[in-house]
């Protein structure tokens, strides 16, 4: 069943764009900082006196940071410790005046710079997975690949090893899949992160959601489909065995 | 008295294997003071003989003893083996019957759905006395065996547990002459199984939870102030707010 929208702007809250902010995170002897890098807020007609904190959150843990005004704002990096390592770390930035809590704008759902996918609809990270190579986390934010911190030192190595890119990335997508057909009417809805997936479906020339995300059948069907597209379009097969043939070759 | 300790590496391992298969009814001694297996930690005493009625008691006591230190050092990982350490000191009240899941006792950062050290038997009473002070026992006024359901649902997740708005707001509505409130932690039901008219659960604290999260859509409350938290809540929590 198709779900109804239920935003609403009761305090007339603005939302600032995602790109105007760039924040980065480094580790250093076992210890992660952030820095706020950025926070552009020429032309959105917001005071320059007010109140910046930034919530970091990983998992249903989190830490806050007051980074003074927007006129003088704190550039020095800031702890992030006692955040939970195996959740995806997102950012949330908040503005109000002095006194009062009430929110005059925030920025919500940040991550970390990466300028190697910053705009990724299924965005990597690494995280402390044990013995687990890989998993797909699905927030209200939406889905994040993690990968295991010790295995891969980056997201590129994890996405430039040939083996994980053919044998877990279809499968990751299959589960992303599953999640949007339980509400096919996610979509359409601009509020829902799951709606930036239609133009990569239309893209890749897929079909979208069966209506009766209850159709267990039709959804598996659908899922299967979209799949095969995404590994016909990356040749994934081919791929794999040109990796193997390469590594025979060096025998 | 004695000296405060923390279980170094090898000692919260054997520790959490002694958990997996009990010896006998408290952990073998050489958890409590031995060199291999522990290490002296700050310049703190604690009284290893010391009865408490209430989680509340143990919390407001740690704090008096560890006055003085920083707190966000002891939320540390690395003062994790302490926790582990004060937890072999008091087991015996902590577990005067059944020893529960080992996150009870030993400080877990990884669960499969996050973090669990807020389970904690003695590292959450602290955290929580020193952030809320007497408004913890809303969470904490069990005896020292028990964890509570309140306390799941409290400090599970860290933006209300360390929201000093929520707790104060939460004691006003839902604490009289030092009791829970009669419905305050009840169970409301999912809307499509609720008959009409049925306000069975609304208004408790598991709403009001929820009620917070929708709030943090639109203001800091982290700094909200519990008056004005409380002006801004929903209807449903009437029946609790008494006078206002």
């Amino acid at each position: 069943m198709a779900r109804l929208s239920a935003r609403s702007n009761p305090t007339g809250l603005k939302e600032i764009d995602r790109s105007r902010v760039s924040i980065s995170v480094s580790e250093s002897a076992g210890r992660r900082t952030f820095i706020l890098e950025r926070l552009d807020l020429k032309d959105t007609g917001l005071a320059d006196n007010l109140r910046v904190v930034v919530l970091a959150r990983a998992g249903n843990t989190n830490v806050r940071h007051e980074m003074g005004a927007t006129y003088s704002l704190a550039h020095e990096s800031r702890s992030l410790d006692g955040l939970d390592r195996s959740q995806p770390l997102r950012f949330r930035i908040l503005l109000h005046g002095e006194n009062d809590p009430k929110l005059i704008a925030s920025i919500e759902n940040l991550r970390p710079r990466d300028d190697a996918q910053s705009e990724s609809l299924l965005p990597m990270e690494p995280a402390e997975l044990g013995q687990r190579i890989w998993k797909l986390d699905i927030n209200e934010d939406g889905p994040v690949l993690q990968f295991n911190s010790v295995v891969f030192p980056s997201a590129a190595g994890a996405e430039n090893f040939v083996p994980f890119g053919a044998l877990v990335l279809p499968e990751a997508l299959r589960q992303v899949m599953e999640w949007i057909a339980g509400d096919p009417g996610c979509l359409v809805d601009k509020g829902d992160p799951r709606s930036s997936w239609a133009g990569w479906l239309d893209a890749v020339g897929a079909e979208r959601p069966p209506e009766d995300g209850d159709d267990n059948e039709a959804v598996t069907t659908w899922c299967n489909q979209v799949v095969d597209r995404f590994c016909g379009r990356f040749g994934f097969a081919t791929q794999l065995q040109a990796d193997l043939l390469k590594g025979a070759g060096n025998d | 008295m004695i000296k405060t300790r923390r279980l170094n590496a090898d000692g919260i391992a054997a520790f959490s294997g002694w958990l997996e298969s009990p010896t006998g009814n408290i952990p073998p001694s050489d958890l409590l003071n031995g060199d291999a297996l522990t290490e002296f930690f700050g310049d703190f005493e604690i009284d290893e003989a010391r009865e408490f009625e209430s989680r509340l008691e143990f919390g407001s006591y740690l704090n008096e003893q560890f006055d003085g230190a920083d707190f966000n050092g002891l939320m540390s990982p690395d003062s994790d083996g302490l926790w582990v350490w004060l937890a072999v000191v008091y087991f015996k009240q902590l577990a005067p019957a059944k020893i529960r899941r080992a996150e009870h006792y030993v400080v877990m950062r990884k669960g499969s759905a996050g973090s669990l050290a807020y389970r904690h038997a003695v590292r959450t009473p602290y955290e929580l006395v020193r952030i809320h002070g007497q408004n913890a026992q809303l969470c904490l006024k069990s005896p020292m065996h028990t964890f509570g359901d309140m306390t799941e649902q409290l400090a599970s997740r860290q933006t209300i547990a360390h929201n000093r708005g929520f707790f104060q707001t939460a004691y006003d509505l839902y604490i009289a002459d030092g009791k829970l409130k009669r419905g305050a932690s009840s169970k409301p039901k999912k809307p499509k199984d609720r008959k009409p008219g049925d306000m069975a659960g609304l208004g408790s604290v598991r709403r009001l939870a929820i009620a917070l999260q929708r709030l943090d859509l639109t203001y800091d409350t982290e700094v909200m102030q519990s008056g004005l938290m409380k002006a801004v809540l929903p209807k449903e929590f009437r029946k609790y707010k008494g006078g206002d």
